[in-house]
């Protein structure tokens, strides 16, 4: 057994075994590790700084290569301009996913630089059903994996154990496991590592678990929703996991309740991610802590209020939704506009949890954020990213389960827009329409919360196959969601 | 001392500055520096066992490809081929400078593999002025500058800014007043990070004009040798100026006395970063970014500080310094018992698994020999020098166990009474009651390796040590 920290990469040179001189691709890859390694360290103000600089280079870009952008930076009033961009960077209208999607290719820049390689095409559904199309180079690619791999450096994985993961992703066919060599191009470009196994989440959750037994991993990476029921199904048929060291989320907030079910039945912890395919990670769990690191140096990540503020450190709860683009990435060089603008609003539903909060260690988000942070012993809350929208009925838009249902209902219970409809007696909760079935477990609390205050719930589901294994000792409705 | 200006290489691909995406050339580097990174925290079983498995690879190519080693290893009834394992390591014979002079060519490597680039020879004049011929590649040249680069990331340097540099160049070259200008800091940066631009002066410029050339500079930055840097604050405190912007000042290529340290801090207050490397063997240690002593670089060397019976010293203990240089496979360095001697040091509070040397203690001919048989290096107590006399320059040379000659540079001779009180002064701080007498010189030469000893024992030194070299 050995931590990635200790294992020595492919060298490709006679005689030198180590330290290893490898490859064109893996030192390239071992390259950007040790730029992150450095920039993770630096201060607030320098990481602000050399995202500014990188800005720079994305809107220029932009500008020039992609006239929508121009039209519609003076259309908001803006001069087109980068130094004026940049000064007036609040101001820059939000790009939603509803309005890239409308767009089609007008975002698309005309010149890419060829150094940037060729595009491959990302299609996501999102979590909240808009379905987009984007585009990214070789370069976003490489940057993606430079974050994998990071994600694995900082939580010290050995690369020798058995990686079983399950995904919604659609080339996967149900209760079809697949097996590989090596854990994945991030990886595999610079150490040897074990085997892999990846299994379609739209398979059952009974199969699932008999394949994680035959699989026999040692670290397991899933949905939360989706691990949830896995574990319950796992505690209630008592069904071990004996070499299963960790469990590692993604796309969707990884509340309380999955690392206190991944503790009991499994005895293991919850590493999370926040990423989404068009923007890539933009945020990853600390190697420390349960809070998440933001990729600022891939990503400027804005957490906002309702009027379009930075969140404050220690804001707790607020209308909000984060933007990001890639300064780091393609950034406009690509087709995928929103790279190019900057100010995307990534995904407004997805959100790291309110009660959660991330260190800061030199990566972090806005300016302002960071010196506050500073200022409270660097400690910077992510404000949820919740949004409660209450108009005759709760759409319930918000990763309240990351708060533990008795913060959720607290704070529900004290918001002015219950307040307003307290009366109200039937609710709608809708959130998950895209790619995967998960948010049920998500959602459950909150239903349940509101359910027992005597409305009338109902849940809205992308896939009610596994509706019944969370929701079957609940009591609350469910019907099926709008397919696409 | 850290900066706050971020380090960030070059980036090659168009609208892509931070993170850089780089050329070849510095991708190669900063994956070893990358490596560096995780390894500089291992364990010390975990280096030893990684060092062995890479020592392992060399010996087996100097066996298969050494004449040289091919006869050593069969002397001692190891395989030819170089195929030993790891608890033999200590059977493999050492390597002594004369041995590397006089077998240079038998050593060589005849079958070095292409892809370790192109081989320079090259030698090192050493003190004694009998060169040593060594030989490298392309392969050990990058290994030197990624440790330059570790040295100048573990200090936290400003790449932004303008170093200095006095040492020994070419004949010839680098000449008062200006020296040489360069508009970056070198090989180990250049083409890999912005930097501020860097002067060179020889260091046998008289020391008046390397100051006046020093303030001229207005570094933020400079390296010299401990010597050097001696005469060159003393001569500051005399004139009452300082260099303006200097932050921190790098020594190198000598034993550096630690009162210099403390005399740094008092004159210029700036730090003193030593570093411990020679041209033969690269970089053997670097200063520990938050304690004065060393850190044995190694990824690069496999470093053995060996008592006088052949054990390994245990820390606090001093031994000759016996070097491994892990990828070196043009001229195999393997055991190479370089003639210089360090302290063993406890592990680092810093947590770096990287070996620890104390002190590093220079050449046994810079050791004195006592009347009882014993050998140390002396301690001057430079700091009282200047309650006696304005002395510009000092070297001891010993001529037997009872008498050494004080060679002075002084602006004028000593009188009387303050030889006396010299004399009181030296054999206090010598811990013996050497008969002193003095000669007046007007400069005190570096051999030709420009590094100065200001302690030199004439006595046979290799017969008291029992060796042979």
């Amino acid at each position: 057994m050995t931590r990635i920290d200790q294992q020595i990469p492919r060298s490709v040179v006679n005689g030198i075994g180590w330290p290893a001189l490898p490859d064109a691709n893996a030192a390239g890859m071992l390259a950007l590790q040790q730029q992150l390694a450095q920039s993770q360290w630096w201060s607030p103000e320098i990481v602000c700084t050399q995202q500014q600089t990188q800005l720079m280079q994305v809107l220029a870009h932009a500008l020039d290569t992609i006239p929508a952008y121009a039209q519609r930076f003076q259309m908001a009033g803006l001069e087109p301009r980068v130094p004026a961009l940049l000064e007036a960077w609040l101001d820059i209208p939000i790009l939603k996913r509803s309005e890239l999607r409308m767009a089609g290719e007008t975002f698309m820049s005309q010149r890419i630089p060829p150094e940037h390689g060729k595009l491959s095409k990302v299609q996501t559904s999102g979590s909240t059903g808009t379905p987009i199309t984007a585009y990214g180079t070789r370069v976003t690619a490489l940057f993606w994996r430079a974050f994998t791999l990071r994600e694995h450096l900082w939580q010290c994985r050995d690369l020798s154990g058995r990686f079983a993961a399950i995904r919604p992703e659609g080339t996967l066919l149900p209760g079809r496991g697949q097996r590989a060599h090596g854990w994945g191009p991030a990886t595999d470009v610079v150490y040897a590592s074990g085997e892999s196994f990846t299994l379609s989440s739209r398979t059952d959750i009974p199969t699932q678990a008999a394949w994680l037994q035959e699989v026999r991993p040692d670290y397991l990476l899933s949905l939360p929703s989706n691990l949830i029921a896995l574990a319950r199904h796992c505690r209630e048929r008592g069904i071990a996991l004996p070499n299963l060291r960790e469990v590692r989320s993604y796309g969707e907030v990884a509340g309380d309740e999955l690392r206190q079910l991944c503790r009991a039945v499994w005895g293991v912890e919850v590493k999370d991610m926040y990423s989404a395919q068009e923007v890539g990670y933009m945020a990853l769990q600390c190697p420390e802590h349960a809070h998440y690191h933001v990729m600022s140096e891939g990503v400027r990540l804005e957490v906002l209020d309702a009027a379009g503020r930075q969140c404050a450190p220690g804001e707790r709860i607020g209308t909000a939704s984060q933007y990001a683009d890639v300064p780091g990435r393609t950034s406009g060089l690509s087709e995928f506009s929103s790279r190019a603008l900057g100010r995307y609003c990534a995904d407004p539903t997805i959100a790291i949890g309110a009660d959660q909060t991330y260190a800061y260690r030199g990566a972090s988000g806005g300016c302002a954020a960071v010196d506050d942070a500073r200022r409270e012993g660097l400690r910077i809350p992510i404000t949820g990213t919740s949004w409660l929208s209450v108009r005759h009925r709760v759409a319930c838009r918000g990763k309240y389960s990351a708060l533990g249902g008795r913060q959720v209902r607290r704070f529900y219970l004290r918001s002015r827009k219950y307040q307003r409809h307290r009366r109200m007696s039937r609710i709608l909760c809708v959130w998950e329409l895209g790619g995967g079935y998960g948010h049920i477990a998500a959602l459950a609390p909150l239903a349940q919360a509101l359910r027992v205050r005597g409305h009338e719930v109902t849940l809205v589901l992308k896939d009610l196959f596994y509706a019944e294994a969370i929701l079957g000792t609940t009591g609350l409705d469910y019907v099926q969601a709008p397919v696409w | 001392m850290h900066t706050d200006t971020p380090v960030i290489p070059y980036s090659i691909v168009p609208g892509i500055t931070w993170p850089a995406l780089s050329d070849t050339r510095a991708v190669n580097l900063l994956a070893l520096l990358q490596q560096f990174d995780q390894s500089q925290w291992w364990p010390l079983e975990l280096l030893r066992e990684r060092q062995m498995q890479q020592a392992q690879r060399l010996l087996l190519h100097a066996g298969q490809s050494s004449p040289g080693y091919r006869e050593r290893l069969t002397r001692v009834g190891l395989p030819a081929d170089g195929r030993i394992a790891a608890e033999d390591w200590s059977r493999v014979p050492m390597l002594l400078r004369a041995e590397l002079q006089a077998g240079y060519a038998a050593l060589r490597s005849t079958a070095l593999p292409s892809d370790h680039g192109s081989v320079q020879e090259d030698h090192t004049s050493g003190s004694t002025g009998r060169p040593v011929r060594f030989a490298k590649t392309a392969l050990t040249d990058l290994f030197w500058r990624a440790f330059t680069l570790r040295d100048h990331l573990w200090h936290g340097r400003d790449f932004t800014q303008r170093l200095a540099v006095i040492r020994a160049c070419d004949a010839g070259q680098a000449l008062p007043p200006d020296g040489r200008h360069y508009s970056g800091w070198g090989g180990a940066t250049d083409g890999i990070y912005p930097t501020g631009p860097a002067s060179l002066l020889n260091i046998e410029t008289d020391i008046e004009q390397q100051f006046d050339w020093l303030l001229r500079q207005d570094a933020d930055y400079l390296l010299t040798y401990p010597t050097n840097l001696r005469a060159l604050v003393q001569l500051s405190a005399q004139r009452g100026v300082r260099p303006t912007r200097l932050r921190e000042v790098r020594t190198a290529s000598e034993s550096l006395d630690t009162d210099l340290r403390a005399l740094m801090q008092s004159i210029w207050n700036v730090p003193l970063i030593d570093m411990y490397t020679t041209r033969e063997a690269g970089y053997i240690a670097l200063q520990c970014p938050q304690h004065a002593h060393y850190h044995v670089m190694a990824e690069g060397v496999l470093v053995e500080i060996l008592n006088a019976d052949n054990q390994a010293c245990v820390p606090g203990e001093i031994g000759r310094v016996v070097v491994t240089v892990l990828h070196n496979f043009a001229l195999p360095l393997i055991r190479y018992e370089i003639g210089d001697y360090a302290e063993v040091g406890a592990p680092c509070p810093c947590g770096r698994g990287l070996p620890v040397l104390t002190r590093i203690l220079g050449r046994s001919r810079n050791m004195l020999t006592f009347p009882d048989g014993s050998r140390h290096w002396p301690r001057f107590g430079y700091s009282g020098f200047a309650d006696i006399a304005p002395i510009r320059q000092l070297q001891l040379v010993q001529h037997s166990v009872e008498e050494i000659e004080a060679r002075l540079v002084v602006d004028a001779a000593l009188n009387v009474e303050q030889e006396v009180r010299f004399t009181a002064h030296l054999q206090t701080a010598l811990g013996h009651p050497f008969r002193i007498r003095f000669t007046y010189l007007d400069s005190i030469p570096r051999s030709a390796n420009g590094k100065y000893e200001d302690v030199l024992s004439l006595i046979d030194v290799d017969s008291v040590m029992g060796n042979t070299g």
